[in-house]
């Protein structure tokens, strides 16, 4: 079957985009352009709040809440369109885009935080270290960023058999690229917090809830803008996605309630701390306020009342969701390095710094906040303009 | 003697530490230290209850560990060991990521803001080698060791056997710090009999 190009790219569509909604997230996108050329030629000194004893900040969190978003859209879209799950078929071609708009991204906000990025492509080829986790997460990820530009690529001009084949390599490639993350955290030995084998798993099943979310956001929304209604077969594939959402909701619910009672179980030095910092210290506010009630206790509500159990509570169910997500892991980052090193050894007076049995302090400065937003207001336009551009229908049955 | 590799440690006699820092200022003056931060730096302890009071000051730094966690973290080999033993910094392989300043549990390292890449304490090392290459390194030590004046730090060559550190770790009981993170580090504090 011959395919035309403009069966899959319709550019006259760009005059019917939301010109208040665009415009509105161009004027952000501007704001945190501005923030990143302040950090790039002024000095990311001047801009970043992140100190030597938190180098950890909000930029490399929302690093990690993308590159989590785009494995998380790629696994759960592979549910329909790799492992076969045919009335899932219908998310496929926008949550592939969609995670490949996450990843993009992802590494934009890296390369704004990284001081210097491109030594990453000279040194790290010229004198890899092999035992750098940061190292393999590179690589996997840029494998994971070709297999999903093909898998695109083959499911736009509807080569099923190729799509299918570069879906599971892009399904290995992000488990492998991701669980790696997660052992960037989790290799941490003096980090109580993060270390642990259970990191990478963590980060593999949050995923697949931000993912799962994010997939109920960029299908319902679009077609609420357009005040499309949903088709008997659409509502088929989001009340299967829903309720794979409020199962990992569940598994996400369990996974953190025993994260915590090992945490304070018998007060485990340095690990306690930093939970208590959450559980009832300074991140009580994110983490009871976004991290629990609105990430993960009013979606599950949402899911399980069937009350509410509409499209348009789906949709707030997922963006609660990710807003939850997004404080999620800037809480993970930070909060592995607010307990002081020394905490136990410094009864006194320490002459480095005169904070003394007190948290690490880290809040993110006006640049970093303008960055995130600039970084979050071009994903959304993006996607907008791909809506009214792109053709993510698949035509023909799928094959599988 | 010019083929024996060197090895270099430094012992610690933490209870000849008068808690004066000249080795901090020492330090700041030798290195290119930015404004706030500190290579070295005394920790001092309180012990014993009221009235019979004493402080204790314990001096710390990069431990240089054999199995240095920043060492693994780094992904461009910016951060490697000599054959000394010393760990260095190669600033123009560094990125900037920052992982070894967390993955560090001495809290040793930071980001030398200017130059936007990772720095630390180097033993001295351009003393070191400069010592070396005109034949007498007993003289180009590292500024803390130089300066100290109390005589906590004794800097040496563990492969000499007439070496102080030699003599002073064969007839001494000494620690680590944080043992148990499994760093193997090259500073070692040596125990009061």
């Amino acid at each position: 079957m011959k395919i035309k190009f403009s069966d899959f790219v319709n550019i006259n569509n760009l005059k019917n985009i939301n010109k208040l909604w665009t415009g509105f997230w161009f004027l952000i996108l501007l704001v945190g352009g501005y923030g990143a050329l302040y950090a790039i030629f002024k000095g990311h000194h001047y801009a970043y709040n992140v100190t030597d004893k938190v180098p950890l900040g909000l930029l490399l969190s929302t690093y990690v809440f993308f590159v989590v978003t785009s494995t998380g859209l790629c696994l759960v879209s592979a549910i329909g369109h790799v492992f076969g799950v045919k009335k899932m078929m219908i998310f496929a071609k926008r949550s592939i885009f969609m995670a490949i708009v996450c990843l993009l991204m992802g590494f934009a906000t890296i390369a704004i935080e990284l001081e210097h990025p491109f030594r990453l492509f000279t040194w790290g080829i010229i004198s890899p270290n092999l035992d750098s986790p940061i190292l393999w997460m590179g690589i996997l990820y840029s494998f994971y960023l070709v297999f999903m530009i093909l898998e695109f690529i083959f499911l736009t001009i509807e080569n099923h058999k190729k799509a299918h084949l570069f879906g599971l390599l892009g399904v290995i490639s992000a488990v492998s690229a991701h669980s790696n993350l997660g052992a960037v955290f989790g290799y941490q030995l003096a980090r109580p917090f993060w270390h642990g084998p259970l990191m990478p798993v963590y980060f593999i099943m949050s995923a697949m809830l931000s993912g799962a979310g994010l997939i109920l956001i960029i299908y319902i929304l679009p077609k609420f803008f357009k005040k499309e209604s949903f088709t008997l077969e659409e509502k088929e594939g989001i009340d299967i996605l829903s309720k794979i959402f409020l199962f990992l909701l569940f598994i996400y619910i369990f996974f953190e309630a025993w994260k915590i009672l090992v945490g304070i179980y018998g007060e485990p030095p340095h690990e306690y701390e930093a939970i208590k910092a959450f559980i009832s210290g300074e991140y009580a506010g994110n983490f009871w306020i976004f991290e629990v009630f609105i990430g993960i206790i009013i979606p599950t509500l949402i899911l399980l009342i069937p009350k509410f159990k509409t499209i348009s509570g789906y949709l707030i169910a997922g963006l609660l969701n990710l807003i939850g997500i997004f404080i999620i892991r800037y809480d993970l980052v930070v909060g592995g390095q607010i307990v002081p090193l020394r905490l136990k050894e410094i009864p006194v007076t320490i002459y480095r710094f005169s904070e003394l049995h007190q948290y690490n302090q880290y809040s993110p400065s006006i640049y970093e906040i303008m960055i995130v937003s600039g970084v979050i207001a071009l994903t959304i336009i993006l996607y907008t303009i791909a809506d009214s551009v792109l053709n993510f229908k698949l035509t023909e049955k799928h094959g599988g | 003697m010019a083929k024996n590799k060197r090895n270099w440690i430094m012992l610690i006699e933490e209870d000849k530490c008068v808690g004066c820092f000249a080795c901090m200022v020492a330090c700041k003056a030798e290195n290119d230290v930015p404004d706030g931060i500190f290579r070295n730096w005394v920790v001092e302890f309180s012990k014993g209850k009221f009235p019979n009071l004493f402080v204790k000051f314990q001096p710390q730094q990069c431990n240089h560990c054999d199995n240095a966690p920043c060492i693994r973290a780094c992904p461009t080999g910016a951060s490697f060991k000599r054959e000394d033993g010393i760990v260095r910094i190669d600033e123009r392989r560094c990125i900037g990521c920052k992982l070894c300043i967390s993955a560090c549990p001495y809290d040793a390292r930071y980001l030398h803001e200017e130059k936007g890449v990772v720095n630390k304490c180097t033993f001295c090392v351009h003393r070191l080698d400069y010592g070396i290459e005109h034949g007498n390194v007993e003289n180009f030590l590292p500024a803390c060791v130089e300066t100290c004046l109390a005589g906590v730090r004794t800097f040496g060559d563990l492969n000499d056997k007439n070496s102080d550190v030699y003599k002073k770790l064969n007839s001494n009981d000494y620690y680590v710090l944080k043992e148990e993170q499994g760093t193997k580090p090259r500073v070692f504090y040596i125990r009061k009999k």
